[in-house]
């Protein structure tokens, strides 16, 4: 189970299932109305919104991607062998 | 403005307030709805640094009563420009300017609603951020700056004609609310429009607006407010960046290098006619100076050397934008504006009242004006009568005048009459000296050796 979540094909689907849901959740959110006093020029809002989109879902992903790698790291250390000994060896006096 | 009309109102388009300007009193009326919020940011730190930093108008409070308006007084700017009489290079610090501010209001949890160059005026040479209404708490979890739309088409756009296409930026003054990308568009070359930055600024807009057909609701966007944060950080540094690459590669013209290449002067009658103003500012102090025909700002320079606050007026962009540069490296309190005092700035906007004409600011305002290798253009280019030129500039003073009599053997004045000696045959030094003593004294005279003749006026 371990080796099949790190399996890179199995990576990249969550990854992209992330990126979808994103996507997805930021879409959803699209419904109410802006309060602009000046006008806030369709193409133009429509530029910002989707490099917003695209830029939020890689700060998201990255975001993800981050925590992933750290927690892959920690368990990896904790379950090697090596990676034990040294704390043990650096934890004696 | 929510109630009554707009007349003998500055700036009335801003639900949250409105803007009277009597004599050199500035008001702010705060709408009682956005009273507690606009109070809230000049008391905090950034308002005051900034304050401090002379990037944003001071703002003194008269009256904070509850549910009632909120009493605000500016000083006034020393001398209010528009950004149709702005160089290339002052449009683009006043858009710098703009961006820093939105960027520092982002980590404090305010940004900008509105972003147009009419927000900015010029103290001297440096930028200010006059509009303090402009500033509105943030909605933590929007990622979208909708003021962009306005920042392009007020400030991107007019550069990106000017850069791309030649139109000047002078043009802007009959487009309050900027371009629209339809309006550059069929003009661009395609591989203008499909480049960096106009492939975002104006095709794609574009052609999303064509094929949208326009309108409809703006969309709202929420993200985790941390990413809304860094997405809205990052897309500031897009906007800079394309900026910077619309600012117009400094251009030569037929003007900007007159001073050095002028061959009507050798260096000596060159460095004898700074020597006659330098002398003349020492001897008046003035407290502000008009430079008329400023060029490149030479004498602008040695007027504020004497500790004065010089405005100076140009027709030719490149002049005015190399002195500005100068200006603004050097820290001086020059503030040189393309202007033509032929044809002056006119009030436009509406009822003709949502900005002050260029004479109507310029009126009484100055210790001394000057008028150094102008009035021959005046005279014999605009053919405007030397009795008129006299009364303008006894009009603008409030003290004392130079300027420079060029006569009939200068070979600039040949090259200016093409000719039609006969209708100038009249002037000369002795109908100057009639005209202008009709409201002014003369307090020196001198003439350099290739026959010019200074003069330094006091006003009767």
């Amino acid at each position: 189970m371990n080796r099949l979540c790190r399996s890179p094909r199995v990576l990249r689907f969550l990854f992209c299932s992330l990126a979808a849901l994103q996507i997805a959740a930021l879409l959803v959110a699209f419904e109410r109305p802006a309060r602009a006093y000046v006008d806030p020029g369709s193409g133009f809002v429509f530029l910002q919104v989707a490099g917003s989109m695209f830029a939020g879902a890689l700060y998201y992903m990255r975001h993800r991607l981050k925590r992933i790698f750290h927690a892959m790291r920690g368990s990896a250390e904790i379950s090697s062998p090596a990676g034990t000994q040294t704390e043990v060896a650096e934890n004696q006096p | 403005m929510s109630q009554g009309t707009s007349q003998n109102i500055a700036t009335f388009r801003d639900p949250a307030g409105s803007l009277h300007i009597h004599g050199d009193q500035v008001l702010r009326t705060v709408h009682p709805l956005h009273a507690a919020e606009c109070l809230r940011f000049l008391q905090s730190d950034l308002a005051r640094r900034w304050t401090e930093q002379g990037r944003l108008v001071a703002s003194h409070v008269l009256s904070a009563e509850a549910d009632q308006p909120l009493l605000l007084e500016h000083p006034r700017v020393f001398f209010p420009s528009y950004p149709w009489e702005w160089t290339p290079g002052q449009w683009v610090a006043a858009g710098e300017l703009t961006l820093e501010l939105c960027g520092q209001l982002l980590h404090e949890g305010w940004i900008l609603k509105d972003a147009t160059p009419l927000n900015i005026l010029f103290d001297g040479s440096r930028p200010i951020f006059v509009d303090v209404l402009s500033i509105e708490r943030r909605d933590p979890r929007s990622p979208l700056w909708l003021a962009y739309g306005q920042f392009a088409r007020t400030f991107l756009l007019p550069l990106a004609a000017y850069k791309h296409l030649g139109w000047p930026l002078a043009a802007t003054l009959n487009r309050r609310d900027g371009y629209e990308p339809v309006d550059l568009y069929p003009y661009l070359s395609t591989l203008d429009r499909w480049g960096a930055p106009l492939r975002s600024l104006i095709t794609l807009p574009y052609l999303f607006e064509k094929r949208k057909g326009g309108g409809g609701t703006p969309p709202r966007l929420n993200q985790e407010p941390q990413i809304a944060a860094a997405v809205l950080e990052r897309n500031f540094r897009g906007f800079a960046r394309a900026l910077h690459a619309l600012e117009p590669k400094g251009r030569d013209s037929r003007w900007s290098e007159y001073q050095t290449v002028a061959d009507h002067y050798t260096d000596q009658e060159r460095q004898h006619k700074q020597e006659f103003v330098d002398r003349a500012m020492q001897l008046l102090r003035p407290e502000s100076v008009l430079d008329i025909g400023g060029n490149t700002g030479q004498y602008s320079r040695i007027a504020a050397s004497v500790g004065a606050r010089v405005v100076a007026w140009d027709t030719d962009v490149s002049s005015s934008d190399r002195n500005w540069r100068q200006a603004q490296v050097a820290g001086l309190p020059i503030l040189p504006l393309v202007a033509d005092v032929a044809r002056p700035t006119p009030a436009v906007g509406w009822w003709n009242n949502e900005s002050l004409t260029l004479l109507e600011r310029a009126r009484d305002r100055f210790d001394c004006v000057m008028m150094l290798g102008i009035l021959h253009h005046l005279l014999l280019a605009d053919q405007i009568p030397i009795a008129d030129v006299a009364m303008l500039l006894a009009s603008l003073t409030r003290r004392s005048s130079i300027v420079e009599w060029v006569p009939k053997s200068d070979v600039r004045y040949i090259d200016l009459c093409r000719g039609r000696d006969e209708l100038y045959q009249h002037l000369d030094e002795d109908l100057f000296v009639e005209e202008f003593t009709r409201h002014f004294r003369i307090v020196l005279r001198e003439q350099l050796s290739n026959g010019r003749v200074l003069f330094l006026f006091e006003k009767k």
